[in-house]
């Protein structure tokens, strides 16, 4: 496997973090004492959301510019703002619920990768967005 | 909690003994107000099983002791099943609660495995009915003062302070102020404000107390009905009411105890509200990490959840 770094090469970031996911999650978790393994269990799952973050290459970012650039925005705070004054024109709501959609579940292929088949099964989601 | 020897003169009047005997702490949580933790006290050859609640950091006044008395003693009044209080006051500048210590589950997860809950589980929507009824009837004059606010203010607070701007959330806080739902028949109520499987003691004959009452506020009583209806304390589970009962048996059982009669479409704006309010508790929970207020890796994590809760806001609005 190619590492994304030239100048860091091997071991990259990513190889760096399976060595210490396994450290934390398959040595460390059986030692800990009971009050620390609820937190660890959570940091052990903050450093997998870093994995798919950094696994994702940037693709998640740039699509996410691309839904502001069309819908007129230039980052979320302006969109943000746009929303609360009530200034994004009424015709473009479809757009947007569509375009916040995406961002969500692109937030969630790195935050939580099984939330949106899950919701979707009980909630009865059926068809493409 | 080392040394909870300040309580020994303030039990030994509460519980009306000569001599405290022993004294025994043991932390049970800590949250990035309060301290937790289980209290055994020996007074005059009794044994006390109790809880102490003390508040993290002095001075700051994140806990209002006499406020939750009030509420403690007037939702007892009214058959809500709550802790005894022992005593509350100030020492140290710290506030502390001692209450009498329930027994049972408070973790969720467990809650909805545990083979020995199996019945306590059947029947959690009618309990919770029948307890939110009464919470409603708590009377207002028993526990003031006590806040009223809008119950999009706060979540409006929590996201000007978060640190990220989020559409979707804005998207749904427009959709919340043009939807307002009419007011309820009845006058405005007592609302505990964070009612779900966490923050209620169960045992296998269903629920034994109501805990956490420091986010309680006069409002509408469907906003406890909808936060308890909120998808994420359903922990995976499929049923609507905390991952164990249907809204059917929520709704009849409180209407059968005085509520108002209510159909599941008249929460609909209440479970909007409860995703949003969820959505920016998650943003506010990192900011207290970020902003230093209190460090931990699960405030932190908590802020990537805030996604859970944009996902769900698109798919239930139109």
């Amino acid at each position: 496997m190619t590492s994304d770094s030239e100048l860091h090469s091997h071991p990259d970031a990513g190889e760096l973090l399976d060595a210490t996911i396994a450290f934390l999650g398959d040595v460390l978790t059986p030692a800990v004492p009971a009050e620390h393994a609820f937190h660890l269990r959570v940091a052990v799952n903050a450093l997998r959301m870093v994995q798919r973050e950094i696994a994702d290459g940037g693709e998640g970012e740039a699509a996410h510019r691309e839904r502001l650039a069309a819908l007129g925005f230039a980052d979320d705070a302006a969109l943000a703002t746009a929303l609360r004054a009530g200034e994004v024109p009424a015709d473009l709501t479809p757009q947007v619920r569509a375009g916040l959609l995406a961002d969500a579940q692109a937030r969630l292929r790195v935050a939580n990768p099984r939330f949106v088949a899950d919701y979707d099964a009980a909630e009865g989601v059926t068809g493409a967005d | 909690m080392t040394d909870p020897d300040f309580l020994r003169p303030v039990l030994a009047a509460a519980l009306g003994a000569a001599h405290i005997e022993a004294l025994e702490a043991r932390p049970l949580s800590a949250g990035a107000s309060r301290l937790t933790s289980a209290l055994d006290a020996v007074a005059d050859g009794a044994t006390h099983r109790l809880v102490l609640q003390r508040e993290r950091v002095a001075g700051r006044g994140a806990m209002d002791v006499a406020a939750e008395t009030r509420l403690l003693r007037a939702a007892h009044a009214v058959g809500v099943p709550v802790p005894e209080v022992i005593a509350s006051g100030k020492a140290a500048d710290r506030a502390y609660l001692v209450t009498s210590r329930v027994d049972g589950e408070t973790i969720p997860r467990r809650i909805l495995r545990d083979p020995s809950l199996a019945a306590a589980r059947t029947r959690f929507a009618a309990d919770c009915g029948r307890i939110l009824a009464g919470v409603a009837s708590i009377p207002i004059g028993a526990v003031e003062p006590l806040p009223a606010p809008d119950p999009l203010s706060g979540i409006e607070a929590m996201l000007d302070r978060a640190g990220t701007r989020r559409p979707c959330f804005e998207y749904a806080l427009a959709w919340l102020r043009s939807h307002r739902p009419s007011p309820i028949g009845g006058p405005p109520a007592v609302v505990h404000g964070d009612f779900r499987s966490g923050n209620l003691i169960i045992g296998p004959d269903g629920v034994r107390a109501v805990l956490d009452w420091e986010l309680a506020h006069v409002g509408d009583p469907r906003e406890d009905l909808g936060w308890l209806c909120a998808r994420v304390w359903r922990f995976g589970a499929r049923p609507v009411v905390g991952g164990m009962g249907s809204v059917e048996d929520l709704l009849d059982a409180y209407a059968a105890h005085g509520g108002e009669r209510l159909e599941p479409a008249d929460l609909f704006w209440w479970q909007v509200l409860a995703t949003l309010r969820w959505g920016a508790i998650c943003l506010e929970q990192a900011r207290v990490h970020l902003a230093g207020e209190f460090r931990s890796v699960e405030l932190a994590v908590i802020g990537r959840r805030a996604a859970e809760m944009e996902y769900e806001l698109m798919r239930m609005l139109p």
